[in-house]
């Protein structure tokens, strides 16, 4: 990390900085406060002046420009001044007491990046020369002056020892590790972990510098002649180091150990096209490398050739099961509330398991503190508002979002009368609340609901909803120890009512619910491990299927699958490991181990025959809490990185993993009424091994990133399903169910550039993921046992997203996906049975439908950035699918009048156009 | 064990995604031309052995292209049944790809038959060792006016069995036979002079009341549960709509009851399932499945259909129209119009020309203005519909 940081100084942040234009300024003033002058630049200028009244009491200034460059002003009025100003990239100007703003790092920032000897060079960073005869306590630019002892003759040449105490003035807790150095000269030292320090210094005049991670930089002058002691009372670094953590990223790329990560940072998606105006930050995940959807309007994503299950998506830590509305079209993750989406698709962090292909951790933002804020957006379908609360000033704040279908005007406007009085609708509400309790604890408590209902006719009603809660509590034992605890819970269920009157009308529902507590601990264990260890432990609870009858008519028996119950948990740890500055090593290990728990009848049968009525045996009863059956393994995830130049890197990681819990679906594509299931006595849980290799280069200082990575993944005891299995209210479901092998490989190249007027992506991946299902009996078996490609084998796959600014207010997007058919099984044939023709279908997968493309454009328009105005408003106008490409979402067969006619359906067969506007305030 | 969905759910969920997305993503859904790829010649085998004694019936043929109805029948095939005592039946062909047992012969309960196949091209083909399931019979037929769930009103036929603890599955076929009366039937025909005079002579032949036979097609399916699994003692084998002229006078109907095993039951729904509705956005998951003939040597060569043993009970039961709409209107004779309408020489077509191409029969002479009045013949010709001769199970 902290080599980042040293880059971005370098290249990075000056590169920023200078892309700013200084405006100029006309003034005049007389004797004036600075107040005055401040409020002036104000006025002629999109700029804003951050910095405290008090500061500037009784400061005046005269001063007379015309079209001077602003900086040129500022020098001006702050030179008589103890105020130092630093211009951020939002037009910010952030004033300071005593202290320059450095828009460099001072090299020992990183004491572990040097020769870790900090008596080594210090450079010179100081832009103002200190005069040397001052002999006030504070010299005009604010440097303090500390004398110790007097002048003598004999002391010419001599040196004192200068001690003391490093304190942070807020929480007056000590600082450790900070560096203390003496400017010009080669003399360091760090203090301990009480703050401690002792330094040597020579006789006379000294500039000691002193620095940290999060904590302000600070110079003083000490005069010795006689040891002394001085101590320090620092402020915590300014907020401005958030940003460059951001920008620090920019070798991300290349230095970190994992691969197959990809990161979404909402900020940067707002101008991408949009279906329907609604910003989508896992429709934009899909763009990238390794992660399909298996088309427009299908949940789930399918990540290097894993099934939709295979993927563990987490909102604040919760597990979100369905994280889409209106069956996959809609992400359900709030893109105003949410700050970015981290997804691991090769090496998983320790800390995650219970999935085999990805990890999607989507974090909510943290609200302001300081004031109230929000952002509000209306589109065609939803209109969204964000509001930002601080609870307690600088401390505490809330942040809630909602979001809701507000018109029916599609539904509304189609010709077709029967479908008037259908209804659609969905909402999704989150509340985050953030408290910095003090500098070691923080906490985090996030709560989460969303829901879908359709009425497609007045008697029948379909929902589905997610609901959620978690808990975090961060806390720091010192500088090197840290840890988090985790609490979450999750739900999932969807309902189907129907009621006409009728003896059919019934009420089915299904639920899922876990419940996850979870520690994890960081140890910093100095320059070269750092440790991540922890334990977590997962409840989960079934209610797979319940059926009642709905009003008096109802004939319907009530039926019930009786409740299922997991225990899933695990121990983890990982070190990050760096033997040398080129070489560095992640090793993990996770031992997970699962219990499916009773009350239970589990249905036995003959070993090593196909499971069906005919090989069973009997039904074993399990009272509550005892184990069924439980189930366990090792899982490593190793990484290693290895520098091949500055800015060039080689990275392999072999992981393995291990899933307990399925969905169970016999469609083609995920929906919505996909059920989960636990593993039990007759379902294995699956597993999955990866391999993965890649090349990572920047170029032309960071701003291109282009990485090429290979993967070879095996899978074992994935699911699938007997051909038109019964799975919802089925008791007996392992009789439907096949467990077989997969495997699948892919190169996935990226082309990203991320800053300039032209930014954006390119991405293409080669892969394949196929299937085996090769029992030892007839109805066991797939396609002959052999391997076929899987529902969401699409081996071609090509990305682009690109955005072109023409000025600061207005830019262009533009997005082109191709991608080849997915797979499909296809009639292959007619005839004659029992006096009726008949169709029959291919092998498993033989087939493919059309080619997938789309051209998607957008227009932006940011509003103006004057302070003065009330709100920062941002308008985009979409079109999606530009070509109105008609793409097959699926193909089907009907026989109609004794033919057989094949029909295709597509989604968004036609050019859409939306309009979006947003603001924030 | 295995419970099956109720209809109304499957259904359900089905139109509430489809209809949903449909609209609010304004969706297309178009026909399109399959080409048909790679088209797979399979054999599909039509063998139901049953506990009558009789010549059992097997057919034999191929499948054909998509849009083509063109079943190719299997020849010259060897075909045989052995039990489990190696007692060998022996098929001949009686018609191109109809093959009888040579001998009559009844399925016995607890005896194991198995199918042996060979074809022309030396292929051979076996079946898994099946059994007869027991054997439930029909208690009786049940005949209601009622709606049915398009809420389209007729007649509702469902077959009675003896409740039983465990699932039962059945498979039905049906005959029925009906009676047509034409309604403008007058029993006289016009024959002109070669002067041009007209004469009026009596029909010899039966022309107005006729019987009509009609089997059922296609796979009708039925168990001995209900949608959730409640024990079930009744099936509706047979709905026919009250402006269906099959039931206009008398109706009767045999309905033929197959009882097979789970298996077959299950073979069977599947092929109904993946030729019957699509489903626009999730897509079942369609495939090909193996049926319990298998081919015997190495290589992949298909066979569609069940081969299975069924106990079989049949019922038949007659029914009258006015018993169920008493003082109602009988439904539609035919499509077309029967009244009568005046033809001669000037109409077009002429008089001459409607009778001697057999189009109409004579109705009534206007006795002032002399015209002649025809109906189509269909009208007063049930010889068009049916047959006249009664059927040998008829009973008034």
């Amino acid at each position: 990390m902290k080599i980042f940081f040293k880059i971005i100084i370098l290249f990075g942040f000056h590169w920023m900085v200078s892309q700013e234009q200084m405006p100029t300024l006309t003034l005049s003033f007389e004797n004036s406060n600075i107040n005055e002058v401040l409020l002036a630049i104000e006025e002629q200028t999109d700029y804003r002046f951050l910095y405290l009244k008090n500061w500037l009491n009784d400061q005046i200034v005269s001063i007379d420009f015309n079209n001077a460059a602003m900086n040129v002003v500022l020098d001006t009025v702050f030179d008589q001044t103890v105020l130092n100003y630093y211009i951020t990239r939002d037009r910010k100007i952030i004033l300071t007491q005593n202290r320059v703003i450095h828009d460099v790092f001072p090299e020992e920032f990183f004491p572990n990046d040097k020769d870790s000897t900090l008596a080594g060079e210090v450079s010179e960073y100081e832009e103002r020369v200190i005069p040397i005869f001052s002999s006030t306590e504070k010299t005009s630019n604010g440097i303090r002056t500390i004398r110790i002892g007097k002048e003598n003759k004999n002391h010419r040449g001599k040196k004192f020892t200068l001690s003391g105490v490093a304190r942070n003035k807020i929480t007056g807790e000590p600082i450790s590790e900070m560096a203390i150095t003496t400017m010009g000269r080669n003399v360091g030292t760090v203090t301990n972990e009480t703050g401690f320090y002792r330094i040597e210094i020579p006789a006379g005049v000294n500039v000691i510098e002193t620095s940290a991670l999060g904590i302000e930089s600070s110079r003083t002058r000490v005069i010795i002649f006689n040891d002394g002691k001085l101590d320090f009372d620092l402020g915590e670094g300014l907020e401005v180091l958030d940003e460059v953590i951001v920008e620090a990223d920019a070798t991300k790329n290349v230095e970190q150990v994992a691969m197959g990560v990809t990161e979404v940072e909402i900020e940067k998606i707002k101008t991408i096209p949009l279906v329907m105006g609604e910003r989508d930050m896992l429709k934009v995940a899909a763009t990238m490398p390794g992660i399909t959807t298996a088309g427009e309007g299908a949940s789930g994503f399918n990540v290097r050739g894993g099934r939709a299950d295979q993927n563990l998506i987490l909102l604040d830590n919760a597990v979100i099961y369905n994280p889409t509305h209106f069956f996959g079209i809609f992400s359900a993750l709030n893109p105003f509330t949410s700050n970015s989406i981290d997804i691991y698709k090769g090496n998983i962090p320790t800390e995650y398991g219970g999935r085999l292909s990805s990890v999607f951790d989507v974090k909510t933002k943290d609200g302001n503190v300081q004031k109230f804020s929000g952002e509000a957006s209306l589109g065609p379908v939803t209109g969204n508002l964000t509001l930002e609360m601080p609870i307690v000033k600088g401390r505490s704040s809330l942040l809630v979002g909602g979001r809701a279908t507000y018109s029916r005007w599609i539904l509304r406007s189609l010709k077709e009368e029967s479908l008037k009085n259908s209804k659609a609708s969905f909402y999704d509400a989150i509340a985050k609340y953030s408290h910095h309790v003090n500098e070691n604890n923080d906490i985090k408590l996030t709560g989460y609901y969303s829901n879908d209902a359709f009425n497609v006719t007045s008697d029948s009603l379909f929902g589905y909803s997610n609901r959620l809660g978690s808990f975090e509590w961060s806390h720091k034992f010192n500088e090197k120890h840290k840890s988090s605890l985790l609490l979450a819970n999750s739900e999932y269920k969807f309902n189907i009512q129907f009621e006409e009157g009728s003896p059919g009308d019934f009420d089915l529902g299904y639920r899922i619910n876990e419940t996850q507590l979870k520690l994890k601990m960081k140890y910093l264990g100095g320059k070269a491990h750092n440790f991540d260890y922890g334990f977590s432990s997962k409840l989960y609870k079934v209610d797979p299927g319940t059926i009642t009858p709905l009003g008096t008519e109802s004939k319907v028996a009530e039926n019930s699958i009786p409740e299922e119950r997991g225990w899933e948990s695990a121990v983890f740890v990982s070190d990050e490991f760096k033997p040398s500055e080129k070489l560095a090593l992640n090793f993990g290990l996770r031992y997970s181990f699962f219990a499916a728990l009773g009350e239970s009848i589990q249905r036995v049968y003959e070993e090593g025959a196909p499971k069906n009525e005919g090989t069973f045996l009997e039904e074993k009863q399990f009272s509550k809490n005892e184990a069924i059956k439980t189930y366990d393994g090792l899982e490593a995830r190793l990484g290693v990185r290895y520098f091949l130049g500055p800015d060039f890197s080689i990275k392999a990681s072999y992981n393995n993993t291990l899933q307990y819990i399925h969905t169970l679906s016999n469609n083609t594509t995920a929906s919505p009424t996909d059920t989960w299931k636990l593993s039990d006595l007759n379902i294995r849980p699956q597993r999955a091994d990866q391999i993965s290799v890649g090349l990572f280069k920047n170029l032309d200082n960071n701003r291109y990133e282009l990485s090429l990575e290979g993967y070879y993944k095996r899978l074992k005891d994935i699911i699938d399903y007997k051909i038109g299995a019964e799975l919802l209210l089925n008791e007996a479901i392992e009789t439907e169910v096949l467990q077989g092998e997969g495997k699948a490989y892919g190169v996935e190249f990226l082309l990203k550039k991320n800053e300039g007027r032209l930014n954006g992506w390119l991405g293409y991946t080669f892969s394949r993921s196929l299937t085996k299902f090769d029992g030892d009996f007839e109805g066991e078996r797939i396609n002959n046992g052999e391997y076929f490609p899987s529902n969401f084998d699409k081996p071609h796959d090509l990305s682009l997203v690109a955005n072109y600014k023409l000025t600061k207010r207005f830019s262009f997007s533009t997005n082109f996906v191709y991608q080849t058919g997915r797979p499909v099984t296809f009639p292959v044939g007619s005839y004659v049975y029992k006096g009726e023709e008949l169709v029959f279908y291919s092998d498993r997968n033989k087939f493919r439908i059309p080619d997938y493309y789309r051209l998607d454009v957008s227009f932006n328009v940011e509003g103006n950035h004057r302070i003065k105005k009330f709100a920062h408003s941002f308008w985009n106008i979409s079109i999606y699918n530009l070509l109105g490409r008609n793409n097959p979402y699926s193909v089907f067969f009907v026989t109609e009048n004794g033919q057989v006619k094949a029909y295709k359906s597509s989604i968004f067969s036609v050019p859409i156009p939306t309009i979006t506007y947003n603001f924030k305030f | 064990m295995h419970r099956s969905l109720p209809i109304t759910l499957k259904r359900m969920s089905r139109i509430a995604i489809t209809i949903a997305i449909g609209t609010l993503v304004k969706m297309c859904v178009e026909p399109f031309e399959v080409e048909t790829q790679d088209f797979e010649k399979a054999l599909v085998v039509d063998a139901t052995i049953t506990d009558e004694l009789k010549r059992q019936q097997i057919l034999l043929s191929r499948t054909f292209l998509l849009k083509e109805f063109d079943p190719v029948a299997e020849e010259n095939a060897m075909v045989k049944i052995i039990d489990d005592l190696q007692n060998e039946y022996l098929f001949q062909e009686v018609e191109p790809g109809r093959y009888e047992s040579v001998d009559v012969f009844g399925a016995e309960s607890n005896r194991g038959y198995q199918l042996i196949i060979t074809l022309q091209n030396g292929n051979s083909y076996s079946s898994e060792l099946e059994r007869l399931s027991s054997t439930n019979l029909i208690d009786s037929l049940s005949v209601t006016r009622t709606k049915n769930e398009n809420d389209e009103e007729g007649i509702s036929i469902s077959v009675m069995f003896g409740s039983s603890t465990d699932p039962l599955y059945y498979r039905y076929e049906y005959e029925e036979a009906y009676k047509i009366i034409a309604p403008q039937w007058k029993g006289e025909r016009l024959i002109f002079s070669s002067s041009g005079e007209a004469f009026i002579f009596p029909i010899e032949r039966e022309e107005r009341v006729c019987y009509a036979e009609a089997v059922s097609s296609g796979i009708i399916l039925g168990s001995s549960f209900g949608p959730t699994g409640d024990p079930k003692n009744s099936f509706e084998v047979r709905f026919i709509d009250r402006n269906n002229t099959i039931i206009s006078h008398r109706y009767s109907i045999l309905v033929k009851q197959f009882e097979i095993s789970k298996q077959a039951y299950d073979y069977l729904e599947l092929l109904k399932r993946f030729s019957g509705q699509g489903n626009l956005l999730s897509q079942t998951q369609p495939g090909f499945f193996d049926s319990n003939v298998h081919f015997d040597g190495e290589g992949d060569q298909r066979v569609l259909g069940f081969f299975d043993i069924s106990a079989v009970s049949t019922r038949r039961i007659f029914l009258d129209y006015i018993d169920y709409f008493p003082d109602e209107e009988l439904p539609p004779y035919v499509d077309e119009d029967c009244s009568p309408y005046v033809a001669g020489p000037g109409t077009n077509p002429t008089l001459s020309y409607l009778l001697n191409n057999n189009l109409v029969r004579y109705y009534s002479t206007d006795p002032l203005s002399g015209n002649i009045s025809v109906v189509p013949r269909i009208c007063a010709d049930c010889t068009l519909l049916g047959d006249t001769e009664v059927p040998e199970f008829w009973e008034e």
